[in-house]
């Protein structure tokens, strides 16, 4: 088999997260405390306990878990990076890794004394001199970071020198993916192929600001069709009726439930207004949805009351329609059952949309599930070699080509 | 020679507040050590100067540099100590770095991508000016170009790069030195918190003491012999370390006999022995150190330390009169105090909490605030009354 490509891991520490952070996974009455429960989990005893139990505990559910902490709160992403490589080195694979990075720093629009973006894409810059053959870094953009021109202005030297690969978006943190503010961004990516990965599954860290602060209107921030007679793209009205059933519910009320902004920013058709302007956009909607939603099961749906739309079908429907659409099935790999296996199978056997299905595992929140060897051998084995390489080889290659990086098969970095 | 048996019950209190402080610091020193506090303290003292939010965090991205990372013990740990030198190298390379980003240039055919970085052969200060030049406008920025105009300006030939991290260094220090100020104020809670489990785990109630030491003249007058040979060893080093200072004090301490009380029968006044069991399993010189205060003390018979004929632990397993057991009537007077006090009541128990209080408060204040207390009260306990002027007898 040639070499593989592994298209969605993260190695960025914990350190690059806001001190807020575990507002994320406190009630709403605690929300005050988030920030000394980051203190006390990145705190020296707290590492050495966490060690110490992850090491000693029997209970595979409780030890999985302490895993991803303890690898979160690793001191340098090179630490990370090198329990993932180590995964594949053991067994006797010189895979290739896309690394995605995150920009967390507008999570909350609050102060914090985090490390930002640009601390982390040093250090991955950093990383990829150690293994530049190896480490295919994605920048992640945010349009409250940096807009328009100057937005593409900080990334193309990047992708120009081969230091970074592709773009990483995470709109849950806070912004619509339509928001015009990254319309240059968009077109600088489809002129010269650049590959975009996007979260889209309803679980994941999301924005813990209040919507008011991010929508200012009660329209959502969207780009225009570039056509003049007709400016407005008619999914816009099905957006803002989307946005308004969140409006008026507990995410202005300041209750909490920030966790509504996954499905609010995140919905694949969302991204709809940005393909209808920029067809040839190549955009990756990763975790094919989510492992629920590809059984039909959409439990965080049916629980938010608020969204029937399913993403698995969504982003089925945007690759048959947009010919540059991807999908990866990073993080629902994990799931074994038939139910998950059988339509990705058939994704992937499709004469459409086949060779624009991905194999990513989205190392290290993964290791919640399984350690990252199981995931890798368990795909392996459900989808059979041929399918395997397909997608973790042949769609790959075919995602990470662009005018900057022509030949990702045949090129070797020295 | 002043003999008053208030001042000599001040000196008392004193003495004992002067060596509990000692048990403190040491407490305090040795969790520090095993949370690598002074570590934490020193990263984020220096990231702060170092913070940039228009750029970068440059005090995170420093700890990555070998010269600092490599003073790491493990990975769970940071240095505590940083020098000026390691410091201004750190902070210049990692500038420079960012003036020499890399590129990675494709051959013709397009099989191979090798990493070019021109600037890496630019001398280290060309590339450190050219890395501040390319930050983006912030007050760091501003500072960077002052400390580069210092040292010669930026034109290539002129600039002066170890003349930079000389200033570099003394920046640096000058914040060192605010920062040890610093950490003694970050310390105080923990001084508070440790100073009130000590109070409680050794049960010393000041208010108690002071009673006792008021009733009790045998076991007074060998407390102040101690406190005045301690108040000698603690002016004859001054200029010492102050652990080299306690140090002294305990070998003075060690040579003085052991403390005498009226108070004969009942319970074993001082009884540390559990504490003193816990502490001597830590083999640390800290551990050592704690264990030969705690033996000090054990021989000073000061009424303290948890016994159940004792209040509190009295009010719960019955009071056992001892008044009546003796015919002399100071011991007496003594035990009839020590009766009312086992007697469970709301004002021994107020008195109690506030007694153990005052302790936890005091110990907060660190031995040297102690020691140097008891020298002054020594020497005015020395001087006694001032003596007549004979001026006018002439």
């Amino acid at each position: 088999m040639s070499r593989i490509t592994n298209a969605h891991t993260h190695i960025f520490t914990g350190k690059f997260a806001p001190d807020y952070f575990f507002k994320v996974a406190l009630p709403k009455a605690l929300h005050g405390w988030a920030d000394e429960v980051k203190a006390m989990l990145e705190s020296r005893g707290m590492r050495w306990l966490v060690r110490g139990i992850s090491r000693s505990t029997g209970k595979s559910n409780m030890q999985r878990y302490l895993n991803f902490i303890e690898t979160g709160m690793e001191e340098s992403q090179a630490d990370v990076f090198g329990k993932l490589r180590g995964s594949y080195t053991a067994l006797g694979s010189d895979t290739r890794f896309v690394v995605l990075t995150l920009n967390m720093d507008y999570m909350g629009l609050q102060r914090s004394s985090h490390p930002g973006i640009e601390d982390q894409l040093k250090e991955v810059e950093e990383l990829r001199r150690d293994y530049p053959d190896t480490v295919f870094p994605f920048v992640c953009v945010d349009p409250r970071h940096k807009q328009g021109q100057a937005l593409v202005d900080w990334v193309a030297p990047m992708h120009n020198d081969l230091r970074f690969f592709g773009i990483k978006m995470y709109p849950a943190l806070g912004y619509f993916p339509c928001d015009p503010r990254l319309t240059e961004l968009y077109a600088w990516a489809e002129t010269n192929e650049v590959p975009i990965m996007t979260h889209c599954t309803r679980v994941g860290v999301f924005y813990t600001g209040r919507l008011r602060e991010v929508v200012p209107n009660d329209s959502a921030p969207c780009l225009d069709t570039g056509d003049p007679a007709n400016p407005v793209d008619p999914e816009l009205d099905a957006i803002n009726k989307r946005l308004n059933r969140f409006m008026y519910n507990d995410f202005t009320s300041g209750k909490g439930q920030s966790k509504y902004g996954c499905n609010l920013f995140l919905n694949p058709r969302n991204f709809i207004p940005v393909l209808n302007r920029f067809p040839k956009l190549k955009i990756c909607f990763a975790h094919f949805g989510g492992d629920d939603e590809i059984m039909g099961d959409p439990k965080k749906v049916r629980e938010l009351g608020l969204d029937t739309t399913n993403f698995h079908t969504e982003i089925k429907e945007l690759m048959m329609k947009y010919e540059y659409v991807y999908t990866d099935i990073s993080y629902t790999l994990f799931n074994d059952k038939e139910e998950v296996y059988q339509p990705i199978r058939a994704s992937i056997n499709d004469p459409v949309m086949g060779g624009r299905v991905l194999f990513g595992t989205d190392y290290y929140m993964t290791l919640q599930e399984a350690p990252e060897v199981q995931l890798w051998q368990l795909c392996q084995t459900k989808l059979q070699p041929v399918l395997f390489e397909k997608i973790a080889v042949t769609n790959t290659n075919a995602y990470l080509r662009s005018k900057f990086f022509p030949d990702p098969a045949g090129t070797r970095f020295v | 020679m002043l003999d008053n048996p208030y001042l000599d019950t001040i000196i008392c209190i004193v003495l004992v507040f002067a060596l509990l402080s000692i048990l403190v610091s040491l407490i305090v020193e040795w969790w520090n050590a095993k949370i690598k506090q002074r570590g934490v303290f020193l990263q984020m003292i220096v990231r702060r100067i170092l913070r940039d939010d228009l750029n970068h965090d440059y005090g995170y991205r420093i700890y990555q540099h070998p010269t600092i990372n490599r003073m790491r013990r493990d990975g769970n740990s940071y240095p505590y100590y940083i020098s000026a030198e390691a410091f201004s190298t750190a902070l210049i390379d990692t500038i420079a770095e960012d003036a020499a980003k890399d590129r990675y240039v494709l051959s013709e055919d397009g099989k191979t991508a090798t990493r070019v970085n021109a600037s890496m052969n630019d001398p280290l200060g060309v590339r450190f000016v050219a890395g501040v030049v390319s930050m983006n406008e912030s007050p760091m920025k501003r500072l960077f170009l002052n400390f580069i105009d210092r040292n010669g300006g930026r034109q290539e030939g002129e600039f002066d790069v170890h003349g930079l991290k000389a200033e570099l260094g003394r920046w640096f220090d000058d914040h060192m030195d605010r920062a040890s100020g610093e950490y003694k104020l970050k310390l105080k809670p923990k001084l508070m918190g440790i100073g009130m489990l000590v109070a409680i785990v050794l049960n010393v109630d000041s208010v108690h003491l002071m009673k006792v030491f008021m009733l009790d003249e045998p076991l007074r007058n060998s407390t102040v012999a101690a406190a005045e040979a301690a108040a000698g060893s603690w002016s004859a080093t001054e200029g010492l370390p102050d652990t080299v200072r306690y140090r002294v004090i305990m070998d003075t301490l060690a040579t003085l006999p052991d403390g005498t009380t009226i108070r004969t029968g009942g319970n074993d006044t001082t009884d540390l022995t559990v504490v003193r069991r816990i502490v001597s399993a830590d083999s640390s010189t800290a551990g050592k150190d704690a264990v030969e205060v705690l033996d000090r003390l054990n021989r000073m018979q000061l009424p303290m330390g948890w016994d159940r004929a004792d209040a509190p632990l009295s009010w719960f397993t019955g009071p056992e009169a001892m008044a009546g057991k003796t015919n002399n009537p100071t011991e007496a007077a003594l035990l009839q105090y020590f009766d009312e006090r086992n007697e469970p009541g709301l004002k021994q128990c107020f008195l109690w909490i506030i007694g153990i209080l005052i302790t936890g408060f005091s110990l907060s204040q660190g031995a040297p605030f102690w020691f140097a207390t008891l020298l002054k009260l020594v020497n005015i306990r020395r001087a006694g009354v001032k003596p007549k002027s004979t001026t006018n007898a002439d």
